[in-house]
């Protein structure tokens, strides 16, 4: 009888595996690109014969590309942890407490995503600059805050909304106050959607473009796609160096992922709640 | 020590340059030329930022429209028009007046001729050429004798061109195509389709200022250029691929031609291509009127913007003149946009003699007419989508001529 | 917040009353508040902007500052034929990258719904398309499409999907194509939202409708898919609003191209700005944009559950 669950058991994981070989495949075939010298790439067919780390030499030699590294998770993270917070209990009350103006502002918040990078780029750049804020990371965190600020505030709604509310009036027939309740109740229950909206806000900040390249322009304040730009030399082009980038752009939020997946699996409701 | 408070208090002017190069040759190079300038110049320092190439529109419109410009740039050549069109640009008459006062000579008449239809506009200089590049016929010479052609005697003109390249292609049996040409939305596309259609004699802008395409010169360029992919002597992807792909194919061999520039011969030096004996350089074919060659390159621009006009004039001239620009160009490795310079060493001597010798040849797009300001918004694929058309069998010569002039008249009616 | 039992003086405790439902009430605004400022902060200003910009006669080749215009960019707009063929590509091309993403992602997400350290790391590792950036993709996937040595241009050759050249080289499969790719970038994130709403079904539910004998397809459509529909909608609003501004992918692949078969409003709002010159233009056309999208989600919200 124990095998059976087993056998089961195993052959999803191979079927996991399987799945997660195909739908990376264009992923895997960049990574591969990225140890081989250029002219392999284009002519010398899918199965590598020579490796090289030349073009991951030639990044980190790239001047300014660590610094760009460091710039940009200073940005992601700071953007990934203001963004749930700021969001968690803006949307605990758009989920949970009535009160005037409640779904226009739901709404509202919606419809700022709405508008493209491209229009808000110009008033964007005039205030900040009035502020005296250009080239700094700060102008680009408050910029990319609200990026993904309204998704966050949506998604984490939704994912409250999907909590029973019996759990928390049990909490506040015990003494808890509603903030109290969203804390020590809601919170652990939504984990998961947290790391997802989370993770969700990083990654839109790791690699913004268009708004950092409207507001940073000095080297040591450019962030990983800018630096990456600089690899596309219109004469001398080099494919392995391209895929080598870009490599290292995707490598760290992968990590970073790896290690919060933990939280991920979190936030299973012990012992039910019927009955 | 008084001196030293008393210099550091003197007031220092700040020029700041956009540099549109990441390459570390050229990067070292720029400093270089700034350290030399700063010696002669000490109360000027020049803040160079590193804006690459495919985004400097983008900073630059940004920047026109929210402020932020810097007070010298590099600028591409056919974007000039645009700029001074919107204002933006300060012309550099009187600089080079005083320079030619100081120095001797005249900076204007050591300009390439086809650059001064990209920035002599209205009556006033309003850029100072930096450097110049043109396209050559890049030919391999083993594959020249396989299909049985002379490996001296490389096509002199389009249609000899689009024979040789389909011989080649057959004769290869299937290991490379004659030809690197490109039918897609690529700038690459038209940098080499207007030597065919100027060398046919089609002209942009016609007597009456509108779209002059709709002539049977510019139908004949057209048909005879994709005839080369109709033939398949290029790859089959050719309206899909852009530049780089097929000038990476050239260096691994898979094609027999290439319209490329002068780093081509560079790089196939360091690829250390088995082939790289075998290769040959000739002048772009030419047409039935005559060979024109494309003409690439930037100059300095001084923008309006700019607070220290003097200043920035005065490093404007110094890097585009002179010793500093004949060491630059050798260092970053370009033709200098000074023909007295570009006619001495290293560019006597081959690879860049042959491309100097064709800048004679180098015409802008709108030739024999001044730059218009909407030709940066025409080259990014408004001719394209023509030849595109036509090599995807979407529409006919004619048709697709007729919707290319439509366009360029709508845009030029704006 | 323990409740304060303070004196019997029914004066005080009234007092105390009134300055808990004053805070109770001012609760709600104040949890909203650090979201709303900032979603404002960066939002209203460029709304107005795009407004007031959107009235202006501004062409940059013609005139270094804006005039009044009234509604000239609106008129323009309206006879624009090549902006609503655009428009309505980016219609197909969003609805089409939405509809990939449910259909790779809430499927994936069902199969590494589990406990296993191996669906736990291909958790992490899904998201490996929607981190890389659109550049790299871009040229992976022409490299993996390209009419010579491309692998997956053969095995669509051999479907008969494809002819000799590349899909890039005709309209309607390069954007098929194009949508494709967009759905499978943006599928990982679906992955994620749908596993984050799957994790919250307790696991009894299954069981006891496992013991009711219900099977697995019933299992799915009456216990995993209420749960997870909500999420589907937003998340599909989410990515459907990120899939229509998108510029990067469609420039990178095919530049809008082969004729314009692949320019979506993302590549007309960019090519208005930055290389014709025209921002009130491309103004007017974010505000019709903005209008249209919000309708749109709208009405897809009213597809969400009640509970």
């Amino acid at each position: 009888m124990k095998r059976l669950p087993m056998l089961r058991d195993v052959g999803l994981d191979v079927l996991t595996l399987c799945i997660l070989f195909i739908v990376l495949l264009p992923i895997l075939w960049v990574v591969v690109a990225s140890v081989r010298p250029d002219s392999d790439i284009a002519s010398g067919g899918w199965i590598p014969q020579r490796f090289t780390i030349q073009h991951y030499q030639e990044i980190m030699a790239f001047p300014g590309f660590l610094v760009a590294l460091k710039n940009s998770l200073i940005v992601g993270i700071t953007v990934a942890v203001i963004t749930t917070t700021m969001a968690v209990p803006a949307a605990y009350a758009l989920s949970r407490l009535s009160f005037r103006g409640r779904n226009f502002v739901a709404l509202v918040i919606l419809g700022t995503q709405m508008l493209p990078s491209v229009a808000v780029l110009v008033p964007l750049v005039v205030i900040i600059r009035q502020i005296g804020l250009s080239n700094t990371l700060t102008a680009l965190i408050f910029t990319h805050l609200s990026l993904g600020m309204p998704i966050a505030v949506w998604m984490l709604r939704g994912y409250i909304d999907g909590v029973p509310r019996e759990l928390e009036e049990a909490a506040l027939i015990d003494g808890c106050g509603r903030i109290g309740a969203m804390v020590r109740v809601v919170l652990p229950l939504i984990r998961p959607a947290i790391v997802a909206v989370g993770t969700f806000a990083f990654v839109l900040s790791w690699g913004e473009f268009i708004l950092a390249l409207a507001l940073i322009s000095k080297a040591d304040t450019k962030t990983l796609p800018l630096a990456l730009q600089g690899l596309f030399d219109p004469y001398s082009f080099s494919w392995g160096r391209v895929m080598a980038g870009g490599t290292i752009i995707a490598l760290p939020t992968i990590i970073l992922f790896l290690v919060f997946r933990k939280q991920l699996v979190g936030g299973l409701l012990a012992g039910g709640v019927k009955g | 020590m008084a001196v030293r408070v008393l210099r550091l208090l003197a007031a220092e002017t700040h020029v700041v340059f956009w540099q549109f190069s990441t390459r570390d040759a050229d990067v070292a190079a720029w400093k270089n030329a700034i350290a030399q300038f700063e010696k002669v110049n000490p109360e000027i320092k020049v803040d160079m930022e590193i804006v690459p190439w495919a985004d400097q529109q983008q900073r630059l419109v940004s920047a026109l429209s929210a402020g932020g410009l810097p007070d010298v740039s590099m600028l591409g050549n056919n974007v000039v028009a645009q700029f001074v069109a919107a204002g933006s640009l300060t012309p550099v008459d009187d600089y080079f007046a005083s320079y030619n006062k100081e120095h001797g000579g005249d900076v204007a008449a050591d300009v390439w001729p086809g650059d001064k239809g990209y920035y002599y506009l209205g009556g006033h200089w309003w850029a100072s050429p930096v450097c110049v590049e043109t396209r050559a016929l890049y030919y391999r010479k083993d594959l020249f004798r396989q299909a049985g052609l002379d490996p001296d005697n490389p096509p002199g003109t389009w249609e000899q061109l689009a024979a040789d390249a389909d011989k080649i292609t057959k004769a290869s049996k299937g290991t490379a195509y004659g030809i690197a040409l490109s039918a897609s939305l690529d700038y690459y596309t038209v940098q080499n389709f207007m030597s065919a259609y100027l060398g046919y004699g089609a002209r942009m802008i016609g007597e009456n200022g509108k779209c002059g395409f709709n002539t049977p010169e510019f139908k004949a360029a057209l048909t005879v250029y994709v005839s080369m992919y109709k033939n398949h002597s290029t790859h089959p992807d050719a309206p899909s691929m852009n530049g780089d792909t097929l000038r990476r194919g050239f260096r691994d061999g898979k094609y027999a031609m290439i319209l490329a520039d002068a780093g081509l011969y560079g790089d196939l030096k360091s690829d250390n291509a088995p082939f790289f004996k075998d290769i040959g350089i000739a002048m772009v074919p030419a047409g039935p009127k005559g060979r024109a060659a494309f003409l690439g390159g930037w100059p300095l621009v001084l923008w309006n913007a700019s607070e220290h006009k003097e200043a920035a004039a005065k490093w404007i001239m110094f890097v585009t003149h002179g010793d500093a620009l004949r060491s630059l160009a050798n260092a970053a490795n370009f033709i200098p946009g000074a023909v007295s310079i570009a006619k001495g060493p290293p560019w006597n001597s081959a690879p860049y003699a042959l491309f100097v010798d064709q800048l004679k040849d180098a015409r802008p797009y709108q030739y024999p007419g001044e730059a218009i300001p909407q030709m940066g918004q025409l080259e990014v694929d408004t001719i394209q989508k023509a030849v595109q058309a036509v090599a995807l069998g979407q529409q006919s010569v004619d048709a697709a001529t007729a919707q290319l002039c439509a366009a360029i008249d709508e845009v030029l009616a704006r | 917040m323990a409740i304060a039992i303070g004196s019997s003086d029914t004066a005080q405790r009234s007092n105390e009353r009134s300055t808990r439902a004053n805070l109770d009430r001012m609760l709600p605004y104040g949890l909203i508040a650090p979201a709303v400022f900032v979603a404002f902060a960066i939002a209203v200003v460029p709304m107005g902007y795009a407004i007031w910009l959107s009235l202006q006669d501004w062409y940059l080749l013609r005139r270094p500052t804006p005039i009044w215009g009234g509604l000239i960019n609106y008129i323009q707009l309206f006879h624009d034929a090549s902006l609503w063929a655009a428009f309505g590509r980016t219609w197909i091309w969003t609805i089409g990258t939405v509809f990939v993403e449910l259909f790779l992602g809430v499927p994936i997400a069902l199969l590494f719904n589990r406990e296993s350290a191996v669906s736990r790391t291909a958790s992490a590792l899904i998201l490996l398309p929607w981190v890389t950036p659109f550049v790299v993709l871009g040229f992976g996937w022409r490299f993996l499409l390209d009419g010579d040595v491309g692998p997956i241009q053969g095995i669509l050759k051999m479907l008969g999907i494809s002819g000799t050249g590349s899909v890039l080289n005709d309209p309607v499969r390069a954007l098929i194509a194009i949508i494709m790719i967009s759905g499978w970038k943006g599928m990982p994130f679906m992955v994620i939202a749908v596993l984050a709403a799957l994790k919250s079904i307790p696991k009894d539910i299954y069981e006891a409708a496992e013991v009711d004998g219900a099977g697995a397809f019933r299992r799915f459509y009456h216990v995993t898919l209420p749960a997870i529909w909500n999420t589907m909608l937003t998340v599909g609003i989410v990515l459907g609003i990120l899939a229509f501004y998108s510029f990067d992918l469609p420039w990178i692949m095919t530049r809008g191209g082969p004729q314009a078969a692949t320019t979506i409003v993302g590549i007309t709002m960019y090519k208005a700005v930055f290389q014709e010159l025209r921002p009130a233009y491309a103004a007017a056309i974010s505000v019709v944009m903005l209008v249209l999208l919000f309708v749109a989600s709208i009405l897809v919200l009213r597809l969400r559950r009640k509970d």
